[in-house]
């Protein structure tokens, strides 16, 4: 009599599990700044895909150990041909090597038929269906644990009680020499002047000289805490530093939470200003302001914040649109869809892909969308038209990579690894930009306004002054419009978390101590923001000119 | 020497890979250590396979190699 063994390591599972084993660890790796949807949707299409793939060759071979093998490779080829050529500058162009991965892929099953006996197959299937889950074990893990050890964003009770506290306490007023209107504007990665010569050979003086010339103050020594953007925002706005978190929010929401609803802006609602905060697809809608606005291609959104769950309503056009964002990640979360193409062979194909793929029109641009920074410079005038007193955040993408503009505005292909060349020529038409926008609303304003033209940390593009895989670049633009103001003097060294501090002194009479200038630097990828050094005997400007 | 120049390129890719996309991480060196690790496993677990065809080269061993594919046929 034939006995029959079953076990479940006889059958050739692993090849389902290497094909997905890159979109768990991809999706692991950025769990807080993607759509979840997203994932599960290409885990699904990969499942698929390794189905019919392995139907097609075990019709073709009969051996269902050799299909397997021959199909893992040709995943692992798939998967990591985009992570290769991104991380090795390889001589040759993006089109070239996406030739040759398409050769290994039908060549390498080519070359195991013909030199791999098919015993072999059979030899390596329950080990290979091991490695294959073992694989599996690290990224699902840390899935689980996020899920498990974080709590979603929202409104504690006592949160909702002073948010709602803080936009009712004052009367609002209207703009007047006592009560000018407050332009935060942020543009992302902008470093000084003094850095882009020394550090980039680039001459910057034609804009700061046409901002000197409308009346700012360049504080060409100005240098920011942290050399990220929701560290850098959430210190400056909060007036204080941050070195841990002790919620139980994930890292990246407690900032995120913390520049949302900041100390800088309920000291401003509570002298009458109309808070206003425009979204850049990286921050939460504010549950203390008067105005949330973000942009979509259908146009301008109105984010109706709910004081009780923090859901979100929006409007546009003054009517509501049909769904309710009661998810606020969906504000600032990024496409899972894109981030898995251009780590793959498809890479190439990316925007084309995306191009194809149907969206929601009434949904906001992705982060790093051209027409979001347009979009979002143009609103600005109807804020500059409002009678009452507003205090204005404003946060852009550039001239933070990736250049996607020429010298024109022109839109060119998006790339994170622009020459030199082109991240210039994308440079000065973005500060052409900026200068238009500094005009509209100087021109525009009934009473001078203040302005903040402060970004949030220095250039990442380039000579990034790092040590090991650090974010060290602290030296950042800042430019101040202070009309009426007492002239104003920026100590030595100056960082970035005292700036309302001497603003509101200067300009409220509000009493704010000024805090050490500390510099703090931080790992690479956001994974952990307060693993922090004090790094500010190395890095600060303390001389004098 | 002449190998030495991908193989610093590998090390380098493995130890210090860059972020091209801002605040996104690819994490293409744990993924690609994972997965070398994993090849390292797969050909350790085959050792008895890779050993028998490598003596076999020699004429070391035959008899039992035979055996080794015997019982490992489909």
């Amino acid at each position: 009599m034939k006995i029959v063994k079953y076990r479940i390591l006889d059958f050739p599972f692993y090849p389902w599990l290497i094909s997905i084993f890159p979109i768990i660890h991809l999706y692991s790796e950025n769990i807080t700044l993607v759509h979840k949807q997203e994932a599960l949707l290409v885990l699904a299409s990969m499942l698929a895909a390794a189905t019919i793939a392995f139907s097609a060759l075990n019709h073709l071979l009969r051996n269902k150990s050799k299909s397997a093998l021959m199909l893992s490779v040709c995943s692992i080829f798939f998967a990591l041909s985009g992570h290769v050529y991104a991380q090795l500058s390889l001589p040759i162009s993006q089109l070239h090597w996406t030739i040759l991965a398409v050769l290994a892929i039908f060549f390498c099953p080519l070359l195991l038929h013909y030199l791999i006996p098919n015993h072999f197959y059979r030899q390596v299937l329950a080990s290979s269906n091991l490695i294959a889950l073992a694989l599996l074990i690290l990224p699902t893990y840390r899935i689980i644990a996020y899920h498990f050890s974080t709590k979603p964003v929202m409104l504690d009770p006592l949160e909702r009680g002073s948010a709602v506290a803080a936009k009712t306490a004052s009367p609002k007023v209207n703009d007047s020499v006592s009560h000018p209107d407050i332009y935060y504007i942020i543009p992302d990665g902008y470093p000084s002047d003094s850095w882009l010569q020394e550090a980039m050979n680039y001459e910057n003086s034609a804009f700061t000289n046409a901002l000197e010339a409308r009346g700012f103050h360049v504080i060409d020594h100005a240098q920011s805490n942290y050399g990220s953007t929701l560290l850098s925002l959430a210190s400056i706005l909060n007036m204080e530093y941050f070195t841990d978190n002790a919620t139980q929010y994930h890292d990246l929401d407690y900032l995120r939470l913390a520049i949302a609803d900041s100390k800088v802006a309920r000291q401003i609602l509570s002298y009458g200003y109309t808070y206003v905060q425009f979204l850049s697809g990286y921050l939460l809608p504010s549950p203390v302001a008067d105005i949330n606005r973000d942009f979509s291609p259908n146009g301008p959104l109105n984010l109706i914040v709910d004081q009780d769950d923090y859901s979100v309503a929006i409007q546009q056009d003054g009517k509501p649109i049909d769904w309710h964002a009661s998810n606020l990640s969906y504000f600032y979360k990024q496409s899972f869809i894109s981030l898995y193409l251009q780590t793959t062979i498809l890479s190439i194909l990316e925007s084309d892909i995306m191009a194809l793929l149907p969206r929601n029109n009434a949904a906001p641009y992705e982060l790093f969308s051209q027409d979001r920074f347009l979009d979002t410079i143009k609103e600005i005038e109807t804020i500059v038209g409002m009678p009452e007193a507003t205090f204005t955040i404003v946060h852009l993408l550039k001239p933070h990579g990736p250049v996607s503009f020429d010298e024109s505005g022109n839109s060119i292909e998006m790339t994170w690894k622009a020459s030199h060349d082109q991240y210039f020529a994308e440079f000065e038409f973005v500060n052409s930009i900026f200068i238009q926008m500094i005009d509209m609303i100087l021109q525009g304003s009934q009473t001078p306004p203040i302005i903040l033209f402060q970004a949030d940390h220095a250039s990442t593009y380039g000579k990034v002054l790092a040590r090991g895989k650090r974010l060290t670049h602290f030296d950042v633009y800042a430019a101040y419009y202070l009309p009426d103001t007492p002239a104003m003097e920026f100590p030595r060294p100056y960082t970035l978390v005292n700036a309302f501090p001497l603003l509101l002194n200067a300009a409220f009479e509000a009493t704010y101590e000024q805090l050490d200038d500390r510099l703090f630097d931080m790992p690479k990828g956001y994974d952990a923001p307060f693993e922090q050094r004090d790094v500010t005997e190395a890095f600060i400007k303390q001389k004098m000119k | 020497m002449r190998f030495m120049k991908p193989l610093a390129k590998l090390g380098i890719l493995v130890v210090a890979c860059r972020t091209l996309f801002a605040y996104l991480d690819p994490g293409s060196g744990s993924l690609i250590v994972q997965l070398l690790i994993a090849a390292v496993v797969g050909i350790l677990a085959t050792f008895r396979y890779w050993k028998s065809r490598l003596l076999s080269l020699f004429g070391i061993n035959q008899e039992s190699q035979e055996d080794d594919d015997k019982a490992y046929e489909d």
